[in-house]
Formats: structure tokens, C-alpha cells, sequence
């Protein structure tokens, strides 16, 4: 019954005031001045990526590619330590000397293949000279010779063998960085035994971490490999890339794990840390504007575009919002000048400020 | 009696002495005030229901609220608006029901509201004061850049300013603008999905982890122990500290300060400020008790500031802006210099007239002692002296002195005329021969002001202190002029040479040629005077209507609504501009705005905004001259602004939302039940009063289009997981309508601690959908999980009276009356209009006053006519005397008339009252002719010689009654201070009237009373009142 009423009384209203729905909008004049005073802010229409930003809690994990471990590869005692917990090293950078009697005993074996060897030279270039004088006979030139390759042979095996450790320093072995980065952990003091089955440093770079982002099903959806995020933080922003989505949803928290890979030149981000993970979804071009830039008036969008001494307000058409961003159809184009702030008051410019805001 | 007076002459002197003596005292200790105050006994009922949107308000909060009030004793009338945030319902009792008394039967009632409203929201009544109340505004700035706006009103005001204003007598409640200190808990929901906390675990902690208890006493081995529990935070540290959850995964406490930051900010979601000169500073409106004194308030109060400003930290001032006293101060003084003048003035004329200076100056003795004795009355009554009071005093200064006029002339004629007569009997018999007619003048005079006295609301409490001041001192005049006077001439005055003065020579001679003009013309004459009635009585339906000409208050308040969604940052951007536009105006002194409302303030919305421009004196206006000249510059000016703008001025607003609820000059209201349609019919009205001649400020409140933040609970979530719909409002309450946590104590001053997101969760809904607030069965609920979260326009502000819904178009009128004004806009909308049934139309305003005033009046004045024409009979005992002397009635109606359509007054309330004194005094001027002609016809004069005679007598009498009253007014008609504009259509009428009906009394009533006499002889055996 109410909604007849108001039928037949909106006809009885409006009946005569048809031309006036049908009416252009029309221009609004202001200064530079009415602007400043009423903080109408201008901004020029750019494309940007019409993704939704989708932003997550995130933590940022060590890239387990770029850590590195130190062991000893033999039993011995250290003898010498060259970093600590928290140095940087280069790759080949001394960390450690190692003493091990194993490695004294190979030396000393070692000593003695040579001498064994040099011995089995001379008598080995003695015969060749008397073979060639014909003064011996062949086979004990060639006795001489097997006997000199073989000390030989072994010089060269038990060389090899020391070699095989690493760098000889002395009858220490020293043990070098095998990659570029802090060193995390250090579980060695000076005089200690390690051998083989013991840590002795980890080495951890930083110049790429991992961010462990957990995005809400329905944001998940939308991400895909390779897109770009960005981390934020409390000391500045990084890129990251996405290269990994999980494949399972956490029980408690109902959030999928996303796997950013971030650059890290100048260590701000720091394993562990709670960061936030932002990632541009669908990141087609198009222009997009302010939500504030928008005013609803009598059912229409109205956008402000900026001529000059005067205001054009324009119907636009959108698409979609994203993000306290409107994807706009049509309306206004790339590099108009369009309000963004204080649009209320524009608004209140056309229609006044009995405004109604009611569709029918 | 007068025999008695004149025997113990020494102790009436002495009695004299101690008249004016208590007389000066009751003058300087009479309490002083603009107005009468016009508030009708109203009591006001505010809830605050902070996040509710307007029509909630309504349904949980006015509807039970107007329910129990309704049915209250002496109810007259139930008003409520209901807006985002604040519930206000307007209870009106019967004019004369005792405030405290309609007080008590509210707060009896309102109990019964609290139950039937929602637990949380609490009625409270607003302060015992009237409209008017608003009787200073002051702000704290501070100079020194040291303190913020929070802490001017958190700290310096809140505990230092207030209690001392407070403790001034007369102070019921001060309302404070301005941002308040709050500890806010600015949560990172990133950092809490991360630790697992949920919105829900916050506010807990927050709520369980700051309580001070009290212990009881303990008893040791260092004796009787207080025990005092601790619990509460003493700063930003401590909140940071206070652990919100174990992490069992970790094994490790998260604390506050692990997903939230703390800072000192202010309260959010504040609906007003108030800003001065372009910028935010800290105001508030010192508001009067009701029946207090409003000059009395004032002044305790300034003198307060002085010594609050001895008092404050260095930088900090304390600034006076505006007090409703200083309007007092100067329409008082207006009216006291044209008391002056006016005495000055008539003093003069009679010295001229009587032409002896001891005559003239006991004469004019007596005005000043009549006034005392008002005082002396008025004070004793309780009657304050304002513009209506000593108006009063001022319009009648020349009628005060006619009855000391005629004794004094009388006396002075006999002692004159019976040289060496023993003086004491010779003032007896004067005094016994005038006695009567005295009486009888002041009687009629009396009377004619009595239908004043039917008058109710704000017509009669402005206008019955009038007529009784008026009324007062007339009594106390004709008291004076038979006792002290006759005292004062038996000591002072001496018997003149001649009986007539030079002047008054002249002027026998030259009225004895007229009055042979008018004998031999007197057809003719009468024919014009006909003629010239009827077309004053045309002349009448040309001039228009209204109650009562605006008072000059000295300043300008400019009403501003913006859309009603802009921000309080964008609000004060306009105030802002507005004020510094005004201020290149070198006629402003200062300009000021309120933006929105304070706590206990008004009930109006950030988008309405109040700019104050206080203006120099009008003698120094050079951009404009008249105020409407001013609006109208300004009115152009701001037209870029975005916004709906009117003009009026401070105690009008009042007077006029007193009257209708609005404050314009008229309000015309749409009643109705369906939101929707009343706004369509609202803007349909709106559209015709544009259009009709003379409507300015047309504005129609906007009713709808508040944008509103609408939380559905998603129900089968909440099944799911057992939540209530009760813990995500509860949740909401906390997060987002800025509901105390709990306080942090800092000194002896505790501050809210509250909850607020971080604006980019705040300004963005999609964002607001991904905080967690609830963890249940091991899962983490986010806002978008548990609840649809959508923008939607709503109602805006929903206005009831007496139950009805209805809309508001309001209106101020210039260069027009508003009387035909209301007429045709009346008219139009009813022919343009049609209503659906239940729907009607009211009309509201001053001109309601207007047209209920003169609809007594219509009733009343014929009747006091009657009553003058019965006592005239009473009088004459002569039907036919009695209607001649009535004659002067349409005499005075033709110079009053006119002389309102020439000075282009409207006929209001005020001229009205004109009229109806000019009726008297008229008549007056032929009971003096008519008398003695009737007694010189006793003597055994013939008809023709009687008439003559008497004429050449009484001409004295007659014109001197006449012109002091004439003269005594000119001063009112020529001031242009504050003040002045009421009585001034009154004054107009007045002065027209006494000039026509006095030269027609003198010119045609001789001739018409000898033709009538003629023409229905009548013996008459009784004897008339003048014997001598």
C-alpha cells in the first residue's frame, strides 16, 4: 500500500519537473584559492596496475640455499679461530686451524715417500747412465726404473691425500668460508676437539631471504608464481618475487603460505622478523582513481575533473573497486587533473546540501 | 485625605525624602536583563548512544523515552530529534507549572525509560537553564606553544577552569568544545594474525589487567597495614607491559606492546570544535541557571576569568568572547538615555506652557520621584529592569507627569486668580475640584491597557511587563501628584502676575480664529475626517504584519550546513573561511565558530556549524549601514562556499528555536510517517517557498543521505562457532565506536584508554573485513568472517513532535513582512500540494505569536472600549456625551496609521500596544473638553458661548497632557542605539495618534458636540464631575 502511495505522490510531485533529471550537470566554478581554503587536493589521472593489493602478515625465513656450514673434514683440535658469531665473511676466508695427528702422520709419511722417491731418482738416472754406456745390463736399468716410478706413485698418492684436506698450514689444516655471509652460529672454542660429525660455524647470507606470507583463502586465489610483492616494514619497503604457493590451509589461522624470494642488498631484513607482504594481483594497466575522488549523486558516480578555474563533474563508469581504488570504464582520461580530496563539497556545489541520497 | 496631607505637610516632605532615598536604592540594586526571558518551562532529556545510527536512537532510545513522558501531568507539548549518536527529547509543561516541579516528574519517569532502553545508554536531564541560557562564551589558548588543544580541555579546563566557574552562583553547567586526552591503543591486526591474538583477547587484557582494588587492613608486626591491590596503569609503559597471551607454541607471554603501539592522542569520533580567528581553539559556554539574573551571571563570571587567568600556566589565556550582558548593558542604557531625554524634553515643554519656572519645576519633580517609586515597586515584585520594563517607563514618561500637570495648573490658575486668599485653602479646593477627573483619566488609561494582560507565551511575557511598568508608575504619579505634590506647591509655589503665560497668549488668540473657521466649515471638516478614517482604514490593509521588530543585537551568527557526511577536519576548513572573510570587514571585532556540538550541547551534527561575527557599533558601520545590508554582502560573498547558509543573530536564533524548534523565522514543519515522502514533500515545499517574493535562507534539513558503516552479523557463522550477535557488537563498541577500556591514571587526573585502529583499517572497510577479532574451536574469525560490513546511506536526523514524525523546510524573510508573507506561501502550498491522508502541514515562528496576539487583541480591545464607554456613561450618565468623547477613538486611529505607514513599520505586536495607547490618551482629551463644557452649560452658558469657553480654557490642559506625552516619546523615535527597535513602531503610533486626535479634539469635537447637542437635546440632572 505504501509503496502504491508513493508511487502515485512521487508522479504528483514530480509530475511537472521532468526536465530537470534530464539536465547536464553543470560546470562548477572555483579559485585556486576556494580550493586551498577548502583543501580540494588535484591529482592527475595515471594509469597504474588495476591488481587489488593484497597484504599479509608475513615472516621472513633464511634462504636455506645460501647458508653454509663449516666442519672439519678430519679429528683433531682447533688451534686457531679467525671469526666470530656474527662476522661477515667472504667465501675463502680463513675461519679456522685445525691440529690433527693423522695429519702430522701423513705428513711424516709423506717426508719419507719423498725421500724414498728422490733416492729411487738417483739410482734410477745412475743406471740409465750405465745402461746407456752398456755397462749394466737392461733388466736392472728397467728394475731401477719400476722401482723409482712406484716411490714416486706413492709420493704423489699420499700428496693427493694431503691435499684432499684443504689448505696445509704447517701441520695444521686451515679451513676456509665456503660462501659469503654472517656467521650465525659458532660452536667451537679454542682447543677443542671436532672431527667430522661437528658443526663448527654456520654461514648464512642475507643478500636473498625468503618471506613466508600468510594470505586468507580468498586473497591466495588470486596470487600466482612469479607475481612481484613487496615487503613493509618498519625500516623501508623490498621487492620480492613469489615463487612459491602452498598447497595446504593452516588449521588455526585459516591462511594459505605464500613464499616471496627477496632481494636483500643492504641486510634490512633480517630473518625472523614479523614484516607485512604486500602483493599486486592482476596487474593489467588501467586508470584507476581515489574512492574520495567520487561522490554519489542521485544514484550516479560523479567524478571532479579540474579545468581550470572550474570544475567538470563527469559521470564515470567503474568497473570495480580495488583496494580504496576505483577501476574506472569511462569517464575521465590519462592526464586530466581530477579532485581527490574535499569532493563532498563539490558535490554539495551541484546538488546542495539537502542532498538525499534515496534511489527510486 | 487631602486635608490630612496638607496639615502634616512636614511629615510627607520627610516621607518624600525617604522615597527618593529607597527609591535610588532600588534603582541601582534592580537586576537588570535584556529581555524578559521567553522560555516556556521546558525540560530536556539528553542520552548520549555513541555508535548508534539515528534510527536506532529513535526506536531504542526517544520512542520509549517520549513514551513515559507523554502521559505526564501539564504536558503540553513532546519534541525529539534523534541523530547519529544522541537521542534528545524537549518536554514542554504549561506555562506557570514550577521548573523544579516539572523536573521532578521527569526524573521520576525516567527510570521506567532506562528499563524499556537498551543497558549501556543513560537518560540524563540537560541543564536546568532556559534558551537564553548561553550567557558567555570564553576560550583557553595557549601562546606559549607548550600545550595542545587536549590538554587546554583535558587538564587545564576539565580540573583547573571549570570548578571554579562552576562554584559562581548562578552557573548551572559550562559545555566544553574541544578535543579530550585519551591513551590509545593503536593495534597492528598484521602483527596479531601473526601471534594469534584476536581483538576479542586485546580488549580482555586490556579490560582484566587495570583494577585497583581496595584490601581492607591487615594486621602485622608493623602494625595496622592498608591494603591497597595496585592493578592500575600509571602510563604508556604499563599498558605496553600488560601481557594479553600465552604463545604455547613458542612458550613465551605477548604483550600489549608486541601487537599494538600506545599513544597519547584524543578521544575519537569528537562531533564539534570550536574555532577563533582561523584556528582550532579550546571554547565553552558558560550556560545560567534558570530564573538567574543574566547580567548578575555575567558579571560574577568575568571577574571569575580575571582572577582563573592569575592563576594559569604561564602561556596559557583565558579570553572572553561574548555575553548575552553586554546587549543588556547597552539596550538598557538605550533605553535610559531616552528615559532622560524624554524627561529633559518634557520638562522644557512645560516651563514653556505653564510659563513659570516654580510650576514647571515641581511639576517636572514629579516625574523623577514616579519613576523611584516604580523601582521601589518593581524591585519589591521581583521585576528585573530590561527593554520591555523601562520601555514601558519610557513610552509613558509624558503621561506620568499629567496628573501633577493639572493640580499644578489648577492651583497655580487659583492662586493667581484668588490673590491673598489663604494659601492652604486655596490648594484644597484646587485639588478637591481636579481630583476626580485626575482619577478617572488614569482609570481609563488603566483600562485601556488591560487587554496586555490576555496575552500568553511569548507575546505576554515580553509584553505584560510593559503594560504593568507602565501601569505602575502611572498609578504612582497620580499618588504623587496628591500627596507630595500639593506639599511642594504650598511650600514653593508663589501666585503668577498673569494667569497665562505669553505663549500661551498667542496660542488662545490664534485657536479662537480656528476654532470660528471650524464652526462655520464644519460640514466639510467632518466630511474629511470621514473621508480621511476610511482611508486610513485602507491604508491599514497595505501595511504588514510581524510580531515584533528584530532587536539590533550587535552581531551576526552565520548558520552553516554542510552535506552531512563531511569531516570534522573539512567542517572547520569552512569555519575557517567563513571567519577570515568576515574579518576583512574592518567592522568586525571578532569572529568565532562552533562546529558541530560539545558534550551537553546542542543537538546538531558536524555539518552544522555556527560562525559568531561580533560587530563595532553601528555609528562606526562604513562598509554597510544596516545588518541586512551586511547579511546581504556576505550572503554574495560566500556564495562560492559549499554550503547551505542563513543569517540571524544570537539571542533571536534562540528566541526563535524557543518558538519552533528551529532556528529561523519560520519553520514549516511536514508531519507524516514515512521518512521518504516527507523528504519528497519537504523538497517540493522547499521549491515553492524559493519562489515566493521575500524568502532568503531557504533551507531544507537535511533528513537522509548520512552515509553508515552497516555490520550484518553473518548468522550461521556465528551459529557455528557460538558466538552471540551481543559479542561482535561488543566488539565493534570497542574497536570502532570508541568506548572506554579502561583509565590510566596520571597525578590525580584519570584518562580514557581506548582502542582505535589504525587509519588504514579505519578509512577502508575492505581492510576492516581482515581484522581478527575472535578465536574459537583453535580458528582465528576475522571481521569478514563473523559479520557483512557495507556503506549504505541512512537517515540522517529523524524530528518528532508529539509523536509524529516530520520534516523540516525553514526560512528567514527579508524586505517583507512576514505576516503576508506566511499568507502567500500558505496559499501557494496549498494549492500546489497534495497531501496523502496523515499527512499535514504546520506552520511555525514568530508570526504564530503575531497572529495569536492580534486574535486576543480582536477580542479584547473592543472589549476595554466598551469598558471606557461604560465608565465615560458612568461618567457623564450621558449616552450621548459619552459616544462624542468616544469620537477620538477613530481620530487617533487615523494619525496612527498613518503615521505607521509612512515610517514603513510593519504593524506588530508592539504598535499594536500603540494603538491601544493612543485609544486612551484620546479619549482623555475630550473627557477634559466635554467635562467642562457640560459644567460651563451648568453655569448657564448657552450651548454655542459653552463650547467656545471651554475650548479657549482648556486648550492649556489639553495641549500640554498632549505634548509632553508626544514629546516625551521623540527621543525613542530619533535613537538609533541597541535597544530602541522594539519601542519604536510603538512610539510611531503613539506620536500620529496624539497629533491628530488632539487637533481634531480641539478643532472639531466643539463643533460636532454643539451640533450633536443640538440635535438630541438630553437634560441631564445629575451634576458632572467638574464642579468648580
Amino acid at each position: 500500500m505504501r509503496v502504491l502511495l508513493l508511487l502515485v505522490f512521487s508522479l504528483l510531485v514530480l509530475g511537472g519537473e521532468k526536465h530537470e533529471h534530464h539536465e547536464e550537470m553543470q560546470e562548477i566554478h572555483m579559485t585556486e584559492e576556494a580550493l586551498r581554503e577548502l583543501g580540494i587536493k588535484l591529482d592527475v589521472v595515471k594509469k597504474r596496475p588495476a591488481g587489488k593489493v593484497v597484504r599479509m602478515p608475513a615472516e621472513v625465513r633464511e634462504n636455506p640455499l645460501l647458508s653454509f656450514s663449516v666442519y672439519s673434514p678430519i679429528e683433531g683440535i682447533v688451534r686457531k679461530i679467525y671469526v666470530k658469531e656474527g662476522d661477515f665473511v667472504k667465501k675463502g676466508d680463513p675461519v679456522a686451524e685445525i691440529y690433527s695427528p693423522e695429519l702430522a702422520d701423513l705428513i711424516g709419511e709423506l717426508e719419507m715417500a719423498k725421500v724414498k722417491m728422490e733416492t729411487a731418482k738417483k739410482i734410477y738416472e745412475r743406471d740409465k747412465e750405465l745402461y746407456s754406456q752398456e755397462v749394466i745390463p737392461y733388466t736392472r736399468f728397467y728394475n731401477s726404473m719400476i722401482e723409482y716410478e712406484r716411490a714416486k706413485g706413492e709420493y704423489l698418492a699420499l700428496k693427493e691425500r694431503l691435499r684432499s684436506f684443504g689448505d696445509i698450514k704447517g701441520y695444521h689444516l686451515l679451513l676456509r668460508s665456503p660462501g659469503t655471509g654472517y656467521v650465525v652460529e659458532q660452536n667451537v672454542v679454542l682447543g677443542e676437539g671436532v672431527g667430522p660429525d661437528r658443526e663448527l660455524f654456520k654461514i648464512h647470507s642475507h643478500d636473498v631471504l625468503w618471506v613466508y606470507g600468510w594470505a586468507d583463502e580468498r586473497s591466495a586465489r588470486m596470487i600466482r608464481e612469479g607475481m612481484i610483492g613487496r615487503v613493509v616494514h618498519e625500516t623501508g619497503n623490498q621487492t620480492c618475487r613469489v615463487d612459491f604457493i602452498g598447497h595446504e590451509v593452516d588449521r588455526k589461522t585459516r591462511r594459505v603460505r605464500i613464499r616471496c624470494v627477496a632481494n636483500n642488498p643492504k641486510h634490512t631484513l633480517k630473518p625472523g622478523m614479523f614484516v607485512s607482504l604486500e602483493i599486486r594481483t592482476g596487474g593489467e594497466m588501467a586508470i584507476l582513481i581515489p574512492k574520495s575522488a567520487v561522490q554519489d549523486i542521485e544514484g550516479k558516480k560523479v567524478a571532479f575533473v579540474w579545468k581550470g578555474g572550474k570544475f567538470e563533474p563527469r559521470e564515470v563508469h567503474i568497473e570495480r573497486e580495488v583496494d580504496g581504488y576505483y577501476v574506472i570504464e569511462e569517464g575521465v582520461r590519462e592526464g586530466e587533473r581530477i579532485a581527490v580530496s574535499g569532493t563532498v563539497f563539490l558535490k554539495t556545489k551541484l546538488v546542495g546540501v539537502e542532498e538525499t541520497g534515496h534511489t527510486h | 485625605m487631602f486635608r490630612l496631607v496638607l496639615k502634616f505637610r512636614l511629615l510627607v516632605l520627610i516621607a518624600l525624602v525617604g522615597v527618593v532615598v529607597y527609591g535610588v536604592y532600588s534603582f541601582r540594586k534592580l537586576p537588570i536583563d535584556a529581555f524578559p526571558d521567553p522560555t516556556p518551562v521546558q525540560v530536556n532529556v539528553y542520552t548520549e548512544a555513541p555508535g548508534l545510527s539515528a534510527e536506532e536512537v529513535e526506536t531504542l532510545i526517544t520512542i520509549p523515552i517520549e513514551s513515559v513522558v507523554n502521559g505526564l501531568k501539564d504536558v503540553e507539548l513532546v519534541r525529539s530529534v534523534s541523530l547519529p549518536g544522541l537521542s534528545y527529547v524537549s518536554v514542554f509543561f504549561k506555562d506557570g507549572t514550577d521548573v523544579y516541579f516539572a523536573r521532578r516528574l521527569v526524573m521520576e519517569k525516567l527510570p521506567d525509560a532506562r528499563e524499556r532502553i537498551p543497558e549501556g545508554f543513560n537518560p540524563v536531564m540537560g541543564p536546568n537553564s532556559t534558551g537564553l541560557g548561553n550567557a558567555l562564551l570564553y576560550v583557553l589558548h595557549d601562546t606559549s606553544g607548550k600545550y595542545t588543544n587536549e590538554e587546554l580541555k583535558s587538564v587545564i579546563q576539565q580540573w583547573m577552569v571549570r570548578p571554579l566557574i562552576m562554584s559562581v552562583g548562578g552557573v548551572e553547567e559550562i559545555v566544553q568544545f574541544g578535543p579530550e586526552i585519551a591513551y590509545l591503543v593503536v593495534p597492528d591486526p598484521n602483527k596479531m594474525i601473526a601471534y594469534g591474538i584476536t581483538l576479542e583477547d586485546l580488549i580482555e587484557a586490556l579490560r582484566k589487567n587495570n583494577v585497583l582494588v581496595g584490601g581492607g587492613f591487615f594486621q602485622s608486626a608493623e602494625g595496622d597495614l592498608v591494603v591497597r591491590g595496585l592493578g592500575r596503569v600509571y602510563s604508556i609503559e604499563d599498558i605496553l607491559r600488560i601481557p594479553v597471551k600465552v604463545d604455547e607454541e613458542k612458550g613465551v607471554s605477548v604483550y600489549v606492546g608486541d601487537v599494538a603501539r600506545v599513544v597519547r592522542g584524543e578521544v575519537p569520533n569528537r562531533r564539534g570544535a570550536f574555532t577563533m580567528d582561523g584556528r582550532e581553539v579550546q571554547g565553552n559556554v558558560v550556560v545560567k541557571r534558570i530564573y538567574e539574573n543574566t547580567k548578575e551571571v555575567v558579571d560574577k563570571v568575568k571577574k571569575k576569568l580575571k582572577e582563573i587567568q592569575e592563576i594559569l600556566p604561564e602561556g596559557v589565556k583565558i579570553e572572553h568572547l561574548y555575553d548575552q550582558a553586554y546587549l543588556t548593558e547597552k539596550a538598557v542604557a538605550t533605553i535610559q538615555k531616552a528615559l532622560f531625554s524624554g524627561m529633559l524634553l518634557v520638562a522644557i515643554v512645560t516651563a514653556i506652557l505653564l510659563g513659570n519656572l516654580r510650576a514647571s519645576l515641581i511639576v517636572i519633580s514629579s516625574l523623577p520621584i514616579t519613576l523611584l517609586t516604580a523601582f521601589i515597586v518593581m524591585k519589591n515584585t521581583g521585576m528585573s529592569g530590561n527593554l520591555m520594563t523601562l520601555g514601558g517607563l519610557a513610552i509613558g514618561i509624558g503621561m506620568f507627569v499629567d496628573s501633577s500637570v493639572v493640580i499644578v495648573e489648577n492651583i497655580y490658575r487659583h492662586l493667581s486668580e484668588r490673590r491673598g486668599a489663604f494659601k492652604f485653602s486655596v490648594i484644597l479646593d484646587s485639588i478637591k475640584e481636579v481630583w476626580r477627573p485626575v482619577f478617572f483619566a488614569v482609570l481609563i488609561i488603566v483600562i485601556v491597557f488591560s487587554p496586555i494582560f490576555v496575552f500568553e507565551s511569548i507575546e505576554g511575557k515580553y509584553f505584560k511587563p510593559l503594560a504593568l511598568t507602565l501601569i505602575i508608575a502611572l498609578i504612582s504619579s497620580m499618588l504623587i501628584a496628591f500627596t507630595f505634590i500639593p506639599v511642594l506647591t504650598y511650600y514653593f509655589l508663589k501666585p503668577g502676575k498673569t494667569t497665562y503665560s505669553k505663549v500661551m497668549q498667542v496660542i488662545h488668540r490664534v485657536y479662537g480664529r480656528v476654532l470660528d473657521l471650524s464652526f462655520k466649515l464644519r460640514v466639510p471638516i467632518i466630511a474629511t475626517v470621514v473621508v480621511a478614517f476610511f482611508f486610513s482604514l485602507f491604508l491599514l490593509t497595505r501595511i504588514g504584519t510581524e510580531f515584533a521588530p528584530e532587536l539590533e543585537e550587535g552581531s551576526v551568527i552565520v548558520k552553516v550546513f554542510l552535506d552531512p557526511n563531511v569531516s570534522l577536519e573539512e567542517a572547520k576548513r569552512v569555519a575557517t573561511a567563513i571567519e577570515k572573510e568576515a574579518l576583512k570587514f574592518p567592522e568586525v571585532v571578532r569572529t568565532f565558530s562552533t562546529v558541530g556540538r560539545a558534550e551537553k550541547g546542542e543537538v546538531v551534527d558536524i555539518n552544522y556549524i555556527e560562525t559568531w561575527i561580533i560587530l563595532k557599533p553601528q555609528s562606526e558601520w562604513r562598509s554597510f549601514k544596516t545588518r541586512e545590508e551586511f547579511n546581504q554582502i556576505l550572503r554574495e560573498r560566500f556564495a562560492w562556499l559549499p554550503a547551505s547558509i542563513g543569517f540571524t543573530q544570537p539571542i533571536k536564533m534562540r528566541i526563535d528555536e524557543l518558538l519552533s524548534g528551529v532556528r529561523a523565522d519560520i519553520a514549516i514543519k511536514i508531519f507524516g510517517q514515512d521518512p521518504q515522502l516527507l523528504n519528497q514533500i519537504a523538497e517540493k515545499v522547499k521549491e515553492i517557498t524559493e519562489k515566493v517574493p521575500g524568502a532568503v535562507d531557504v533551507q531544507k534539513e537535511i533528513q537522509a543521505g548520512r552515509l553508515q558503516l552497516r555490520v550484518y552479523p553473518k548468522w550461521e557463522t556465528l551459529e557455528r562457532f557460538g558466538i552471540t550477535a551481543e559479542e561482535v557488537l561488543n566488539v565493534i563498541k570497542y574497536s570502532l565506536g570508541g568506548a572506554e577500556i579502561g583509565v590510566l591514571q596520571r597525578d590525580t587526573y584519570l584518562f580514557p584508554i581506548i582502542l582505535s585502529l589504525p587509519e588504514e583499517f579505519r578509512g577502508n572497510v575492505e581492510r576492516l573485513k581482515e581484522i581478527p577479532i575472535f578465536e574459537r574451536d583453535g580458528k582465528i574469525l576475522t571481521f569478514g568472517d563473523v559479520a557483512d560490513i557495507r556503506v549504505e546511506p541512512g537517515l540522517f536526523v529523524i524530528r518528532r513532535e508529539n509523536n509524529i514524525r516530520y520534516a523540516l523546510v525553514m526560512c528567514n524573510v527579508e524586505g517583507r513582512d512576514i505576516g503576508s508573507f506566511v499568507k502567500e506561501l500558505q496559499e501557494r502550498i496549498q494549492r500546489e500540494i497534495k497531501l496523502p491522508k496523515g499527512y499535514f502541514i504546520t506552520y511555525g515562528g514568530q508570526f504564530e505569536n503575531q497572529q495569536r496576539a492580534m486574535k486576543r487583541l480582536s477580542v479584547a480591545v473592543p472589549v476595554s472600549i466598551f469598558l471606557i464607554f461604560v465608565l465615560l456613561y458612568l461618567n457623564f450618565n450621558s449616552v450621548r456625551d459619552a459616544l462624542v468623547v468616544m469620537l477620538n477613538v477613530p481620530f487617533a486611529v487615523i494619525g496612527g496609521i498613518v503615521a505607521l505607514y509612512i515610517s514603513g513599520f510593519n504593524l506588530s505586536v508592539p504598535s499594536a500596544i500603540g494603538f491601544i495607547a493612543i485609544f486612551g490618551i484620546a479619549t482623555l482629551n475630550g473627557v477634559v473638553l466635554v467635562s467642562y463644557i457640560r459644567y460651563l452649560l451648568e453655569e448657564g452658558y448657552d450651548i454655542s458661548e459653552a463650547v467656545r469657553k471651554a475650548a479657549i480654557l482648556r486648550i492649556r490642559p489639553i495641549l500640554i497632557t498632549a505634548i509632553t506625552t508626544f514629546i516625551g516619546l521623540i527621543p525613542l523615535l530619533v535613537i538609533r542605539d541597541i535597544g530602541s527597535e522594539v519601542q519604536k513602531p510603538l512610539a510611531t503610533v503613539v506620536v500620529g495618534g496624539i497629533l491628530t486626535s488632539t487637533l481634531l479634539t480641539l478643532i472639531i469635537l466643539p463643533a460636532v458636540y454643539e451640533m450633536v447637542y443640538k440635535r438630541f437635546p438630553e437634560r441631564v440632572e445629575v451634576p458632572s464631575v467638574e464642579r468648580a
